[in-house]
């Protein structure tokens, strides 16, 4: 699990130091798309959570069978409309 | 006076203004059936979700759900080769006189009057001979109420507060929380902080009864116990490539109070012969600290959406459990879709797990033989089949049994009980029907 | 590999020229439009406020198209479908330049979806919006006639 973790970080690192490198020869300022490459993002089934209902009773049934629960997010992705 | 867009076109929102950064409502819904193996519990669960979308990123929203479960439960006793008998409390209305059958094959017997008795009966059950003790009389109702606001704030991309409401026969639960988010870099970062708590109250039917004390039919003089729980969740979203979704999600737990269950019982055996002697009432730790780590990732490779997700989860009962879960979403089409899922689990037992205790040792300080908190893996395998009716409105259609694999014949098991099945876990299907409706 | 690729696009997006010769996609030509006010709407299929936004537009260009207004929409859908298919749905009477690779986005340096931006008519870029919300359209009137006049 560390050594996964761990490499993991390191490609994630390189990816942000070839973007840093980009913003400052051509100026456009994101690391990963642009605003316009949004298209796949704007989709409901790219949302982090596309159907809370169903989600929350798969995870209600899990907890009620297992000792562990939680863990999932809520927020983010998305097309980044207004 | 500026034209608008009423004067252009006759004023109002139509055709496919849905989605962020617009005006719309969306409701949502979903029925769960659930049903175990065996003739175990059985659960319908319906829910709705109501939100009023703005266009600045506003967001109000009501939820509802209804739970009805009924079925047998695990009392927490092991499998023996003789028939045994159970009782619990039971309020009548008026005095007892006769011995009649109540529901789930077990008899209403009259309690001898005693000073400072509660209740005047009893409800018995028996199990037969090599089976695991279940309670067939189980049945409960829940109803849970929801409701959360949130909207950029200042300099905050999103800012929100949610508080929660769920009754049942024997528990009450009250939920806080909130949350604040913040976008960079063009919104493909996304940075989260949420803090949530929560204060339970367990109010048994017969009431509360004393830690490792033997089963008992008499209502117990302390009715009721609370449990207050408080934690925060740490979120990354990146959007790292036009088709690659990433969250890396860590959470903290904290919970005191009473977190026993007061139903649940746990076999004392001869030491020699593994038959059972008595019948204690299980004790379980007053408090639990967790965390987990929780990785997501969806790729959207045009026709199919694959989902993949990752948690760890560690507390200080010493549960330690892994889960991985696989989705792949299958077009068909622009207008339906199918998607099967697994999901694979596995959990080491809390250190305070026993399957039964013997007489030939002192009491632990806490002991459970609750099979939630035993070691074990689980495997799901779901499909689901989505149909867009209309742009804006969708129904689903998923199915998926659920399989616990334990051990129930653990290496220690003593005399009668090297024969017996010890692990109390089972399987399940569920269904789900699901229907999301956005309109204006 | 993807840091040469960067690199490249990079390149090429700060080397092009703001008035190419013709109105092929990615190339905006904003010579024909001297000395009048331009109003430039990047807008794709997949954002919901640009369907907000389009009967707004009209309005705009039929109601201050005599004073000197142009309105151009800027589609940065990858593919062609959708973006006429989102015409179907929602007309246009003002003309469509096609920015399937971003290059014209990129130029102007869009920072979300939707984003117009308002050019004068000495030709500098006079505002620039991001974002379309139906309780700013006074504001967005109020700068464009600013411009007009």
């Amino acid at each position: 699990m560390h050594r996964f973790v761990a490499t993991r970080a390191k490609t994630l690192a390189r990816a942000i130091l070839a973007g840093a490198l980009t913003f400052t020869v051509a100026g456009c300022g994101t690391i990963g798309p642009d605003p316009w490459q949004k298209d796949l993002m704007a989709k409901r089934e790219m949302q982090p959570d596309p159907y809370p209902m169903e989600t929350a009773a798969a995870e209600h049934i899990y907890f009620s069978k297992e000792a562990s629960s939680g863990g999932r997010g809520f927020a983010g992705g998305g097309c980044g409309c207004n | 006076m500026p034209p608008t867009a009423a004067d252009a076109q006759g004023g109002g929102y139509e055709g496919g203004e849905f989605g962020p950064g617009t005006f719309y409502t969306e409701q949502s819904s979903a029925l769960l059936i659930y049903e175990e193996a065996g003739g175990r519990v059985m659960a319908i669960e319906p829910g709705a979700t109501l939100t009023a979308h703005g266009e600045y990123g506003e967001q109000l929203s009501f939820g509802l759900t209804i739970d009805a479960v009924s079925g047998a439960t695990p009392n927490g006793a092991v499998p023996a080769d003789q028939s045994q008998t159970f009782v619990t409390p039971l309020k009548i209305h008026g005095s007892c006189s006769t011995v009649t059958t109540a529901s789930g094959g077990s008899q209403v017997v009259c309690l001898p009057p005693t000073q400072g008795q509660l209740n005047s009966a009893e409800r018995v059950y028996k199990t037969p001979p090599n089976t695991l003790p279940v309670d067939k009389g189980f049945s409960d109702r829940r109803v849970g109420f929801a409701m959360s606001y949130a909207q950029p704030l200042g300099p905050l991309s999103e800012a929100g507060l949610g508080a929660g409401y769920s009754l049942e026969r024997d528990y009450q639960a009250i939920t806080a929380n909130g949350h604040i988010t913040q976008n960079f870099n063009a919104d493909d970062t996304t940075l989260s902080l949420s803090i949530n708590s929560e204060i339970d109250s367990s109010f048994p039917y017969g009431g509360i009864p004393a830690p490792f004390s033997q089963m008992d039919p008499h209502f117990k003089p302390v009715t009721a116990r609370q449990k207050t729980q408080l934690g925060f969740v740490v979120g990354w979203t990146e959007v790292v490539t036009r088709n690659w979704l990433m969250q890396l999600n860590y959470s903290f737990d904290s919970q005191s109070g009473y977190q026993t269950d007061p139903y649940r019982f746990i076999s004392v055996v001869d030491a020699v012969s593994g038959e059972p002697l008595n019948y204690l009432y299980e004790n379980r730790p007053g408090s639990r600290v967790s965390q987990s780590g929780f990785w997501e990732n969806k790729f959207d490779f045009g026709p199919t959406v694959t989902d993949l997700s990752l948690r760890y989860y560690k507390d200080s009962w010493g549960v330690v459990s892994k889960t991985a879960e696989l989705s792949e979403r299958i077009n068909l089409g622009q207008r339906s879709y199918i998607e099967p899922s697994a999901r694979w689990y596995e959990q080491s037992a809390a250190n305070f797990f026993r399957y039964y205790l013997t007489n030939a040792q002192a009491l632990p300080g806490f002991a459970s033989a609750d099979t939630r908190l035993n070691a074990f893996t689980s495997t799901t395998f779901g499909l689901k089949y989505g149909l867009r009716i209309t742009p804006r409105t969708e129904l689903d259609f998923s199915g998926g049994y659920y399989r616990q694999i334990g051990n129930g014949h653990p290496a220690d098991a003593i005399g009668q009980l090297k024969q017996q099945n010890l692990f109390a876990g089972t399987d399940a299907a569920f269904f789900l029907v699901g229907y999301n409706w956005d309109f204006h | 590999m993807r840091l040469t690729t960067l690199l490249a696009i990079a390149f090429i997006s700060l080397s092009a020229s703001s008035s190419a010769n013709s109105d092929e996609a990615g190339t905006l030509d904003l010579n024909a439009y001297a000395g009048k006010v331009v109003y430039l709407d990047f807008w794709a299929s997949w954002c919901a406020p640009c369907r907000v936004s389009f009967p707004w537009l009209n309005a705009m260009a039929e109601a201050l198209g005599p004073r000197g207004l142009v309105v151009i929409g800027v589609n940065v859908d990858h593919n062609r479908g959708p973006a006429e298919e989102f015409l179907r749905e929602n007309a246009a009477s003002f003309p469509i330049v096609y920015d399937p690779e971003g290059r014209i986005a990129r130029k102007y340096g869009l920072q979300g979806m939707p984003t117009s931006v308002l050019i004068g008519r000495d030709g500098k870029v006079h505002a620039t919006h991001s974002g379309f919300l139906r309780e700013r359209e006074g504001t967005y009137f109020a700068d464009i006639s600013e411009l007009l006049n």
